[in-house]
């Protein structure tokens, strides 16, 4: 029952699954398992075969690219809007990035080889999840671009919105050390722009937690990619869209055939 | 019996078709001459085609607010221009801009829907490309933040040279700087160091690649790690 309960919270809590019609997510449903991904885990290793997709719930996961020198850089982050493991639609796919969860919490997790074969036969599941993969490759694209362009200070403050947009709360354990990792920068120039955002009170930073104070002003100090960002964290709610205008279609083509359905109007 | 001319086995991705499947494409393949700087697709514009380059190569670009412009990733004989149609999307996120003149096959966006659809091998194809290219994405992506300009003019010209065909590259500055994500004094001084060690030639925007190896040894390894990505499409 408690199983039941938390995967039913899937259906809401992550856009992919949610984006699914209720009969392909009952279909979907039996191949979920619940898990708790904890703070810093390894999901995958390059190299690694891929035998778990994860649709993040309550956590938030990144991509993190790996240099020779130990230089690192995150190249993708991916919460309760996205799938960790979308490249499993590809038979015998071997992972190319180092992938770890940022904050921890639940997911639904679905062995890649299962969702294989749910696509072939759920056309609708695998039509969301090429969408997703091209909201990612937006995602990663706009990193390219903000990575050479933009100041540590605006990055640092894109990242944490990025953060705080998939956590669902003000307050979360990040070390300066990982935003040092993640960002690809030396840990002082990480400490100076805390130090200033704490200044003005949009941040508070205590014992490896961060808190957003205020958000507005956040978005403010943000660089120009900041905007295009939130809008891929929301990609779903285009699909939303989409499918009401598909239903309106339905209903004007129904209308102009005399159809006589009778269908209750959306809220 | 005869198999119908494949002028596309220049084109990775067509090569690797099996017969029956290149059959049923052929009469919707078109063979297109392309021109330096003609754009292909406009950020968030329409994609009526896909393009298979042959001996030419697309750059995609993702421009910023302020008008510049950053190269995210490109595109040659490995790969075809236009994944996000395969993945259900319309509008292009890159604008598509050719780098190096030269000739591509086309084929009009429904066709290639249509092929997709169908799950044969080009759909795990077109996946496998649709991977490689996010890893080449995001790689540029890390590489633009902790590289050096010179380690990633190096790649840069490593990964166009083997997408040219040619030794001679008509490269501008602006240009460079673009696809590097970088100032343009900041691309003639890595020119001039490259110049120095003698693996390549500069003058005004035409770049000669005199030592390959060398030009290796100098590259960070994100070239070697897309390359191999790159490898394994048709592998």
């Amino acid at each position: 029952m408690l199983y039941q309960s938390a995967a039913q919270r899937g259906l809401i809590g992550n856009g992919v699954l949610a984006s699914l019609d209720a009969g392909e997510y009952q279909r979907l449903f039996h191949l979920l398992r619940v898990v708790d991904l904890c703070a810093q885990q390894t999901l995958y290793t390059p190299g690694d075969r891929l035998q778990h997709v994860y649709f993040p719930v309550g956590c938030v996961v990144t991509g993190v690219a790996v240099m020779d020198d130990g230089a690192t850089v995150e190249t993708a982050m991916i919460g309760p809007e996205g799938v960790v493991g979308v490249s499993a639609m590809t038979d015998g796919y071997r992972v190319r990035y180092w992938t770890r969860v940022l904050l921890p919490g639940e997911a639904l997790r679905v062995e890649a080889e299962a969702l294989r074969e749910f696509c072939e036969e759920s056309q609708p599941c695998q039509t969301m999840l090429l969408r997703y993969y091209s909201t990612l490759i937006s995602q990663v694209s706009r990193r390219a671009v903000c990575n050479s362009r933009h100041r540590l200070s605006e990055r640092l403050c894109t990242w944490l919105l990025m953060v705080h947009d998939r956590a669902g709360t003000d307050d979360f354990p990040v070390t300066q050390e990982a935003v040092a990792r993640h960002l690809g920068v030396r840990r002082a120039g990480v400490n100076e722009c805390v130090g200033w955002l704490e200044d003005l009170k949009i941040i508070d930073h205590v014992r490896g937690h961060i808190r957003i104070l205020r958000r507005e002003a956040l978005e403010a100090e943000a660089c120009v990619c900041y905007p295009a960002f939130k809008a891929e964290a929301r990609w779903f709610d285009g699909m939303a869209a989409e499918k009401n205008g598909g239903q309106d279609e339905y209903q004007r083509a129904s209308a102009s055939r005399g159809g006589n359905e009778h269908r209750s109007s959306r809220p | 019996m005869h198999e119908a001319p494949r002028p596309s086995t220049e084109n990775h991705i067509l090569a690797a078709l099996p017969p029956e499947d290149y059959e049923r494409l052929a009469s919707h393949l078109e063979p297109v001459k392309l021109s330096l700087g003609q754009i292909l697709y406009e950020a968030g514009g329409d994609m009526e085609y896909v393009y298979f380059p042959i001996n030419m190569m697309i750059s995609l670009l993702s421009q910023m607010t302020d008008g510049g412009s950053v190269e995210v990733g490109l595109v040659g004989f490995e790969g075809m221009l236009g994944i996000p149609l395969v993945l259900g999307v319309d509008k292009s996120p890159h604008q598509a801009m050719v780098q190096i003149p030269g000739g591509v096959l086309r084929m009009k966006a429904e066709v290639v829907r249509r092929e997709f659809g169908r799950g044969g091998v080009l759909s795990g194809l077109l996946l496998r490309f649709t991977q490689a290219m996010i890893l080449q994405i995001s790689q540029v992506a890390a590489c633009n933040r902790v590289h050096t300009v010179e380690e990633r003019l190096a790649r840069w010209l490593l990964m166009t040279h083997d997408r040219a065909g040619s030794d001679e590259l008509e490269l501008t500055q602006e240009f460079l700087a673009m696809m590097l994500g970088c100032r343009r004094a900041g691309v003639t001084s890595a020119a001039i160091t490259l110049q120095g060690v003698g693996v390549i030639r500069y003058s005004r925007g035409h770049i000669t690649i005199l030592d390959r190896p060398g030009l290796e040894d100098l590259a960070c390894e994100c070239y070697r790690i897309v390359k191999a990505e790159f490898d394994r499409v048709t592998a």
